[in-house]
C-alpha cells in the first residue's frame, strides 16, 4: 500500500489498535503535515487568520452586510503549501485519489442535519474535471448527500473580483429533479471545497434559504 | 494532456492500458501506482498512473494526444557578470564540441565549479541554429536556481519553466523543467543538459532515464553534469567524453572533513543535547559564523530541534515536505537563523556565506549526499572555505569515498 499523497510505501505496523482499523491511505508524515494550522490570531467565525490590527474580520463584516448569517462555518484543513499542493492536484491534474485523503479528515456530524447539500460544478468544469470535486469527497467518506443545486457559473472565480462576483447574479439554482420545499423548516448543511471570501457558499446559501430551512450551517475542507 | 510529439495527432487511443497495467508516458508498469475509481462521468472505472499524475494525469479514458511545435532560430544571445575560468572555459569548448558532434558528454565537477555557466555557450550557439534546448534536473530547488540564472544571462529568451504545480510556457524551445516533465516531450530537444545527474531519484529510476533518451531528437546531444558519476553515467558518455573539472571557479582547495567518532543517538533519545555537538555549535556562533546540522532521520530531528532552540534561539528545522522551507532557507541568509538542522533536503542547490557544516549519524549518509554536503562550505570568493565535522558512531566505505574523492580533487586529481 502506497500513500496517496507522497507515494511513499506505507509499513503497516500491525499491533491490538491497527488491527481493528480500516487501513489509511495517507503516511503519518503527510498527515501530520497536512492537518497543521498555522500560528495566528483568527475570526472565530471563518477561522481566516487576521492582521494584527485588525480588530473584527473584514471578510465577515463584508459578507453580513450583502448575505444572511450563517449558523456555523467549519473547516478541516488550513490552507497552507502542503494542503495547496493537495488541491492542485486534485482538481487541476485530477488526481482523483486524492478524495479519499481529504474524506480521511471530514469529521463532521452530519446526521444532525437533514439535508447536506453539496456546492455544483458547471457543466464545462465537470467534462473537464471529469468529477465534483466536492461529491466525490462525500462518496469517499460514505455521507449521504442531495445533489440539490446546479450553476450555470464558468468563469473561474479567481479571476473575478470581489466586486464582479457581489455584482453578478446568484449563479446558483435549484435543480428540476429535487423538491426544493422540502427545505422549509430543516436543518441544511452546506459544503464546498475551499471557502476563499465566501461568496461561493453565501451564494448557494442564498438560493436555500428562500426556502425556509430553519438553519444553515457550512462545512469546507479548506479555509484559504 | 499533450504529449509534444512529430506531427502525428494521436500518439496512443489510451495513456494507460487498464489490462495490462502500464502507462503509455512515462513507461510506469508497477501495479501499486495505479488507482482505479468508477467514475459517474464517464459511466465506467477509470485507471491513472501515479507516477506522473503531477503532470496531468494519464489515464485509461483519454488518448494520448501529440502537437507538433515548429522549429525556430533565436539570437539567444547572454550576458555573465565574470570572466569563466580557465578550466571553466575548456570546459565549455567540450560542451560546444559535443554538440557540433552530437555526441553526449558527462561533465565531472566539483561542487561549486560553476557548471551551469559551462554550458552557456553551447545553450546560446543550439538556439541560434533553431535547435530545442532543455535544461533539467531531478531536484525542484535546482529548477528553481537554475532558471534565475539562465533569466538573468539570457535576458532576452522565452524560457519555459517547469515543474509539479508551476508552468510558465512559451513554445518549448528553450525550457528548464525537472526530469519529470520530460515526459511530455518525445524526439523534441536537440540538447539536453542534466544538472546534479546523481540525485536522487535519478540513478535508481530507469523510466526517468528513459524519459530523456525518449524526449532527444536522434541527432541529439546529452549533457550529464554531477559530482559523483557513476559507472552507468560514464558509460553512457563513453570514457573519452568525460571532461573533469577538479577545481573551483575561485580556485581554492574544498575543505576537507574532520571525523568525530560517536554517537549523537542515546544522548538525543534522552533529550540531552549531545556535549560535542553543543560545543561545535558553540564555536561556530563564536566566530560569528552559520552551521547547517545535517540529521539523518526526521524523527531525530524533531527530538534534537527544542534542545538546540533552546540554547540557540536563533535556529530553525527543515525539512521536504516543510512548507516553510523556503522562508526558513532564506532566513538563515540574514540574521534571524545561525543554526539551521535539516534532511539531506538541503544538501544541493543551497548557498550560504560564511557556513560551516556538521553532519550528525554521518555512517548513515551514502557517498553522493555527504560530497554534496561538503559541497556547501566555501562556494563564495569572500569566504572560500569553513569546517565540516562528520559525527560519526564508526568509519563507513561511504565516508572513506567521500575524504579520498575531495582530497584527489584538490590534487587535481579525480577518481575515475
Ligand atoms: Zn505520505
Ligand atoms: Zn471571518
Ligand atoms: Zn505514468
Amino acid at each position: 500500500m502506497i500513500c496517496l499523497y507522497c507515494h511513499a510505501d506505507i509499513k503497516e505496523e500491525v499491533n491490538l489498535i491497527t488491527l481493528f482499523e480500516r487501513s489509511r491511505p495517507l503516511c503519518s508524515s503527510c498527515k501530520m503535515s497536512l492537518s497543521r494550522w498555522r500560528e495566528g490570531r483568527r475570526c472565530k467565525f471563518c477561522h481566516r487568520l487576521m492582521q494584527a490590527d485588525e480588530a473584527e474580520c473584514a471578510d465577515c463584516l463584508f459578507l453580513s452586510a450583502y448575505y444572511e448569517r450563517p449558523g456555523e462555518i467549519m473547516s478541516m484543513l488550513d490552507y497552507h503549501d502542503t494542503v495547496k499542493m493537495l488541491f492542485h492536484r486534485y482538481k487541476f491534474t485530477k488526481d482523483a485519489a486524492l478524495a479519499e485523503v481529504l474524506a480521511m479528515f471530514l469529521e463532521c456530524r452530519f446526521g444532525e442535519y437533514d439535508f447536506s447539500i453539496p456546492i455544483p460544478v458547471s457543466e464545462v468544469r465537470l467534462a473537464e474535471r471529469g468529477y465534483n470535486q466536492t461529491e466525490m469527497v462525500l462518496d469517499a467518506a460514505g455521507v449521504k448527500y442531495h445533489d440539490a443545486l446546479f450553476t450555470e457559473k464558468v468563469t473561474r472565480q479567481s479571476e473575478l473580483g470581489k466586486m464582479d462576483r457581489l455584482s453578478a447574479k446568484n449563479p446558483f439554482r435549484f435543480k428540476a429533479d429535487f423538491n426544493a420545499d422540502a427545505l422549509e423548516g430543516m436543518k441544511v448543511l452546506v459544503v464546498d471545497d475551499i471557502y476563499t471570501t465566501g461568496i461561493t457558499v453565501h451564494q448557494a446559501a442564498e438560493t436555500l434559504f428562500s426556502k425556509k430551512p430553519v438553519k444553515i450551517d457550512m462545512l469546507t475542507f479548506s479555509k484559504a | 494532456m499533450l504529449i509534444k510529439f512529430g506531427d502525428g495527432e494521436v500518439y496512443k487511443s489510451q495513456g494507460v492500458d487498464p489490462v495490462k497495467k502500464i502507462c503509455r508516458r512515462c513507461g510506469n508498469n508497477s501495479r501499486k501506482y495505479f488507482y482505479r475509481y468508477y467514475s459517474r462521468f464517464h459511466g465506467s472505472d477509470v485507471t491513472y498512473c501515479l507516477k506522473c499524475v503531477s503532470i496531468g494525469r494519464s489515464d485509461s479514458v483519454t488518448p494520448l494526444t501529440a502537437v507538433h511545435v515548429e522549429r525556430a532560430v533565436e539570437s539567444c544571445r547572454y550576458h555573465l557578470d565574470f570572466d569563466l575560468s580557465d578550466g571553466q572555459k575548456k570546459a565549455s569548448d567540450r560542451v560546444v564540441q559535443a554538440l557540433e558532434n552530437n555526441e553526449n558528454l558527462l561533465l565531472y565537477a566539483v561542487t561549486g565549479a560553476g557548471k551551469t555557466e559551462i554550458s552557456f555557450e553551447a545553450i546560446s550557439l543550439a538556439r541560434q541554429r533553431g535547435l530545442n534546448v532543455a535544461f533539467v534536473s531531478p531536484r525542484i530547488d535546482v529548477v528553481k536556481e537554475v532558471y534565475l540564472r539562465l533569466t538573468a544571462a539570457f535576458k532576452d529568451a522565452r524560457i519555459d519553466l517547469l515543474y509539479s504545480g508551476v508552468k510558465v510556457a512559451f513554445d518549448h524551445r528553450f525550457t528548464v523543467c525537472t526530469v519529470h516533465q520530460l515526459y511530455n516531450h518525445i524526439s523534441h530537444f536537440d540538447l539536453i543538459i542534466v544538472d546534479e545527474t546523481d540525485a536522487f531519484p535519478l540513478p535508481e529510476d530507469s523510466q526517468l532515464m528513459d524519459a530523456i533518451l525518449r524526449a532527444a531528437t536522434e541527432k541529439s546531444s546529452i549533457i550529464l553534469m554531477t559530482a559523483t558519476p557513476s559507472k552507468r553515467m560514464i558509460n553512457f558518455a563513453g570514457r573519452e567524453n568525460v571532461v573533469t573539472l577538479t577545481r573551483r571557479y575561485h580556485g581554492y582547495d574544498l575543505a576537507v572533513p574532520e571525523i568525530i567518532r560517536g554517537s549523537a543517538d542515546r544522548d538525543i533519545q534522552k533529550n540531552r543535547l549531545p556535549e560535542t555537538l553543543h560545543m561545535l555549535i558553540q564555536n561556530v556562533i563564536a566566530q560569528n559564523r552559520r552551521v547547517l546540522v545535517f540529521v539523518p532521520e526526521i524523527s531525530m530531528m524533531q527530538q534534537l530541534f527544542p534542545l538546540i532552540r533552546e540554547k540557540y534561539p536563533l535556529s530553525a528545522s527543515v525539512y521536504s515536505q516543510d512548507h516553510e522551507r523556503y522562508l526558513k532557507v532564506d532566513s538563515m541568509r540574514g540574521d534571524e537563523t545561525k543554526v539551521l538542522l535539516t534532511t539531506t533536503i538541503l544538501e544541493r542547490g543551497v548557498t550560504f556565506e560564511n557556513l560551516d557544516v556538521i553532519v550528525l549519524g554521518a555512517e548513515k549518509f551514502n557517498t553522493n549526499s555527504l560530497i554534496q554536503i561538503c559541497g556547501r562550505v566555501g562556494r563564495k570568493v569572500d569566504d572560500p572555505t569553513g569546517s565540516i565535522w562528520f559525527m560519526a558512531a564508526h568509519h563507513t566505505g561511504s565516508i572513506r569515498r567521500t575524504i579520498k574523492i575531495i582530497k584527489s580533487f584538490n590534487k587535481g586529481e579525480t577518481a575515475i
